[in-house]
């Protein structure tokens, strides 16, 4: 099943529009080299201003050149991460802080708790990818907490692709981690709207193309403040920046995996505040997985995001309808699972309901079997009027698990039953399973000894280079 | 007070609370033409229509593309105006208050800081906005350049967030904590965090930084 709001006509504007804005106004590109290679490729480059105008034919080159499909090794080749096609792929998300399921507080997290993360989102098998969980660590410096988790995830999770940052000094060593699991990361790059690269974007993009990663190009706008309020001019301006970064990347590394990302919101016009967990948010989710399939160009979403605090009915609805829309759109992997309030906390109880929520998701992509089995013409037929029942038929009992998807989580129970239980709500139920799946013992590292040994090694080495926090 | 100066300070006034551009503009050609005095003209005329499209704006009746727009075309009446004002002697001039604000080194996230630089010019500050990846010591220079009384601090970034602190050990080092209150914000910060690098106050969004700013620092 997918969902087009935008007809064939207003695909083929919003790439022409594309290719007009990025001839005739261009994009800025705060990085000397990404210039020079840009101006080598043919396009009219303004050194000093540090602005790019496009040729329109390279552009559309570059585009053809992007892989419509393609696999990322993971550490172990079975969870290897097909990308492309019909199929959706979810993916947890990644935040500040940390809300304690023991305690209710919100707090910082600890390299502990980043393992914990990793480690439950490593069993939940309708979750297929990890991200970072944490931005920083209370327990080790700033700095280095990236370089931590990225080898906490490929020494805990067997469905570990990395995620590299495009962070000013963490692309190299996480690039080095991931030569020595053997793994290809998604690296995050994105355009600062409006119409720019930053020096480390543009950094990240040179330096993970070059090294075969797979790099996921953004477009960040805050309608109505980076970009312009209308969801159509949102759009546009956002192609124009995600395909001035996939040239960038097919120039220096022609039919390389590039990933096509959105991570767009309304500001909210009350507080300047980001409304993330906005309806347009979800209109826009659907329209950008539409152009993904326009292009062939795998999609992949930051989105869903909520405003709300708790994993509550605000939290429930927000990203219910994000998530349904952008998988429905046709986004290849949407990284979400348990994160609440914008990007600022990551919350375990959320993480089993969206483990719930993917499992339903998937489901309603699957759409409708149609097949003649699947029509069981001639089942009607036999079992005919009442009192025929079809639960004793083998067609029933052959085909009802390809059709009806079993809750992991919510509950089905009648009154009697779920009040004798003690009449929790379902946070409460992902609460209790949250603290027994924590209870379970941390597993030890799962790679071969010369390769945990090197990744101490490198992990020793960013410490020295970057030093104590400051 | 004269009748007419009455009717061109309303005009002054109107034209910025209705986003009028060009009602502005003549009103304070007009103004100049009368011989009303351009100081007056922007305190109580401009400003005063900025003070209430303010007002309303805490109170949720407008929108931040409508005080936003207002300080726009305060701002174009009041270049105008202020041409007249260059050759006063200082002191004489227009007091306003300065603030200074800038995103951290290494992040380049713009959207918050430059809402905050908005809504404060829209509050009758003078601004100076550094833009992004702005060092301590760029900090540091803006301030001793422009006598700032604030110095705004924002970070997206988890990574970034220890510049903040680097950057008031900076305004320390050069003797200028004592003259400017430093408020910080941003996704990364909290009101914790910013208690724990000695910030004088956390702004959770523009709206909120801009009714804290006007507090630790309050009008001439």
């Amino acid at each position: 099943m997918m969902l087009n709001p935008l007809s064939q006509p207003q695909l083929e504007e919003i790439h022409g529009f594309t290719l007009e804005i990025l001839q005739k106004t261009g994009v800025k590109f705060e990085h000397e080299e990404a210039l020079r290679i840009l101006g080598d490729a043919g396009c009219d480059v303004d050194a000093e201003k540090q602005l790019v105008r496009f040729p329109p034919a390279l552009v559309e080159e570059c585009i053809r050149r992007v892989p419509s499909s393609f696999s990322l090794r993971g550490v172990e080749r079975p969870h290897d991460l097909q990308l492309g096609g019909a199929r959706v792929t979810f993916s947890s998300g990644t935040a500040v802080d940390i809300l304690d399921t023991r305690t209710g507080e919100r707090r910082a997290p600890t390299l502990r708790d980043a393992l914990d993360f990793i480690r439950v989102i490593d069993g939940l098998d309708r979750i297929h990818h990890i991200f970072v969980p944490f931005g920083v660590l209370a327990d080790k410096p700033k700095e280095v907490a990236f370089e931590w988790q990225t080898a906490l995830t490929f020494r805990h999770a067997k469905k570990s692709v990395g995620h590299g940052v495009a962070f000013p000094g963490c692309a190299k060593w996480q690039i080095e981690m991931a030569d020595v699991v053997g793994a290809q990361m998604i690296a995050g790059a994105g355009a600062v709207p409006p119409l720019s690269y930053s020096f480390a974007m543009a950094d990240a993009i040179l330096r993970f193309s070059r090294t075969k990663h797979c790099v996921s190009v953004s477009q960040a706008i805050a309608c109505g403040a980076t970009g312009p309020v209308t969801l159509a001019g949102t759009l546009i301006q956002g192609n124009a920046e995600i395909m001035a970064g996939i040239t960038l990347s097919q120039i220096v590394s022609p039919g390389n995996p590039n990933m096509y990302c959105s991570y767009t919101a309304p500001l909210d016009m009350r507080t300047g505040g980001m409304a993330v967990g906005a309806v347009e948010s979800a209109i826009l989710g659907a329209a950008v997985g539409q152009i993904t399939r326009f292009y062939r160009i795998p999609g992949r979403t930051l989105f869903p995001q909520v405003n709300a605090m708790l994993p509550d009915q605000q939290s429930g609805i927000e990203r219910a309808i994000q998530l349904i829309m952008t998988a429905l759109g046709g986004i290849s992997i949407i990284c979400f699972a348990g994160q609440i309030d914008d990007e600022k906390t990551m919350c375990f109880e959320q993480l089993l309901i969206d483990h719930e929520l993917a499992g339903m998701v998937a489901r309603v992509m699957e759409g409708i079997d149609f097949s003649g089995a699947a029509r069981a013409v001639d089942l009607i037929h036999e079992v005919g009027p009442v009192p025929g029942n079809f639960l004793v038929k083998s067609h029933t009992r052959d085909n009802w698990k390809k059709e009806h998807v079993l809750p992991a989580l919510f509950n089905r129970a009648t009154f009697e039953q779920w009040y004798a239980e003690g009449a929790k709500d379902i946070v409460a139920v992902a609460r209790e399973r949250a603290e027994q799946l924590l209870a379970e013992p941390v597993p030890e590292s799962r790679l071969p000894k010369d390769m945990d040994d090197e990744l101490t090694r490198i992990l020793a080495a960013v410490e020295r280079e970057k030093g104590p926090a400051g | 007070m004269t009748l007419e100066a009455g009717t061109i300070l309303d005009a002054l006034k109107k034209a910025v609370i209705e986003c009028s551009e060009p009602e502005a503009v003549a009103a304070a050609r007009l103004a100049l033409e009368s011989g009303l005095d351009p100081l007056v003209a922007i305190e109580q005329g401009l400003a005063v229509g900025l003070k209430e499209v303010g007002e309303a704006f805490a109170r949720g009746d407008v929108f931040l593309p409508d005080i936003v727009m207002s300080g726009e075309t305060m701002k174009a009446a009041s270049a105008i105006l202020e041409a007249e004002l260059k050759d006063r002697p200082p002191g004489e001039g227009r007091r306003v208050r300065t603030a200074v604000v800038g995103t951290v080194r290494n992040d380049i996230h713009d959207i918050g800081k430059s809402l905050v630089a908005l809504l404060l010019s829209c509050s009758g500050w003078k601004v100076v906005d550094l833009g992004t990846d702005t060092s301590a010591q760029q900090f540091v220079d803006a301030v001793l350049v422009s006598q700032a009384q604030m110095v705004g601090l924002s970070s997206l970034l988890t990574t970034t967030a220890p510049e903040m602190g680097r950057t008031i050990a900076a305004l320390k080092e050069r003797g200028l904590r004592e003259q400017v209150a430093v408020m910080v914000g941003g996704g990364a910060i909290t009101q914790t965090y910013a208690e724990q690098i000695g910030a004088d106050a956390y702004g959770v969004d523009a709206s909120d930084a801009v009714r804290k700013a006007n507090i630790l620092v309050v009008a001439p």
